[in-house]
């Protein structure tokens, strides 16, 4: 990254900003041409925050053709991900984030008048995220052998599959019925426990946790918790946290970042 | 002009009768069960239930194999599930609701640029 005194990189007869983040500076910076379709990053400073930027035309990216999608976002991200080492904490934008220019003044403006408008909200946001980053957490349970495991655990349950063992074919059937809907029962009630436990101890070994909705997955695997955790950069206490949780039986974790902290820069 | 392809269509229309089917099958295995529990039904009713249930999932098994239906009747399962599960979301977490309409700061800016 290399300084500049260009008051504004915005001259180049185009009349929009495209907006990756924002961070907390005061100075002009070149990035490099590391933007979408390789266009030089650059921030625009206003009274103690910045916007990481491109200079573009006032339309939205769009394309019909999924590879140039993907290499547009993959390249909001690359920005997103260089800005957040270079300033240490960013508000990330999604993806077609446009300031245009307009009859009151240029983009450029527009875009400071935005940043001076919230500055009272992004300053505390971006306090509270320097030297912290997002992880994803997912927690899952092989469901078939948690069940199994639990008619064989379980006195009652194992009574009642014994039984529908030794019946004629049309009564056994209702009888595994039966059994399905008690083991089911005790599956939600296990669920419930895991679920529980699991969030608290992984919500004292991070600074904050989002909820996020539970996903489908491949047959056998069920998604039991996913969470975006934002936690310090050098924080060591979620991974023995995960150590453990992955040790109980049937059970497996996916972690993954850090990440931009997306999920805790919400307006709501 | 509408393009269809008919196999999709073919494919669309049966997997989605199979899912009612199967639907159906659900709700005559609870009442079923429900019977069988109270009492009011003889061993020998019982047998006869359970022996036409059970024939009745081999022959939707079948059927789902032989026309290449699972993942159709899956799907369609699976967005009825989450039609649900959206409608029960709303009732237990209405706080959730803005969440919809105001995500992340920028998008005010995006939709006013347009």
């Amino acid at each position: 990254m290399t300084t500049t005194s260009r008051e504004n990189a915005c001259s180049t007869g185009e009349d929009a900003i495209y907006v990756y983040c924002v961070a907390r500076g005061r100075t002009h910076w070149l990035l490099g041409p590391i933007g979408l379709d390789g266009h030089m990053v650059y921030t625009v400073p206003h009274d103690g925050l910045c916007c990481v930027v491109h200079t573009c035309p006032a339309k939205p990216y769009q394309s019909d053709d999924p590879q140039v999608v993907e290499s547009w976002v993959v390249a909001h991200q690359r920005v997103i991900h260089t800005a957040l080492d270079a300033f240490g904490a960013v508000l990330p934008m999604a993806f077609n984030m446009i300031v245009r220019g307009g009859p009151n003044g240029d983009a450029a403006r527009n875009l400071k008048g935005w940043l001076a408008e919230k500055r009272g909200r992004f300053i505390p946001l971006l306090d509270n995220l320097v030297g912290k980053a997002e992880y994803g957490v997912q927690v899952f349970w092989d469901r078939q052998s948690i069940a199994g495991a639990l008619v064989e655990d379980q006195p009652e349950l194992r009574r009642m599959r014994d039984n529908a063992l030794a019946k004629p074919k049309g009564l056994a059937y209702m009888l595994q019925q039966k059994l399905a809907k008690a083991t089911g029962a005790a599956l939600e009630d296990l669920a419930k426990q895991y679920v529980q436990g699991f969030y608290e101890r992984i919500r004292q070994s991070v600074d904050q946790v989002h909820v996020d909705r539970l996903k489908k997955c491949d047959r056998g695997q069920q998604m039991l918790l996913n969470l975006s955790c934002l936690a310090g950069t050098g924080s060591r206490a979620l991974g023995p946290v995960l150590e453990e949780i992955e040790r109980v039986e049937g059970i497996s974790v996916r972690f993954t970042g850090p990440w931009p902290p997306y999920s805790f820069v919400r307006a709501a | 002009m509408i393009d269809i392809d008919e196999d999709n269509l073919k494919s669309g229309v049966l997997g989605l009768v199979m899912a009612v089917v199967e639907i159906v099958r659900d709700a005559l295995r609870n009442q079923a069960a429900r019977r069988m529990e109270s009492g009011t039904l003889t061993d020998e009713e019982i047998e006869r239930l359970g022996r036409a249930l059970a024939d009745l999932d081999l022959a939707i098994e079948d059927i789902k194999r032989e026309q290449g239906l699972q993942e159709a009747v899956q799907s369609v399962r699976d967005g009825l599930d989450d039609l649900v599960d959206d409608a029960v979301q709303r009732i237990i977490n209405p706080g959730a609701w803005p969440d919809e309409s105001v995500g992340l700061e920028n998008r005010e800016e995006a939709g006013a640029r347009s």
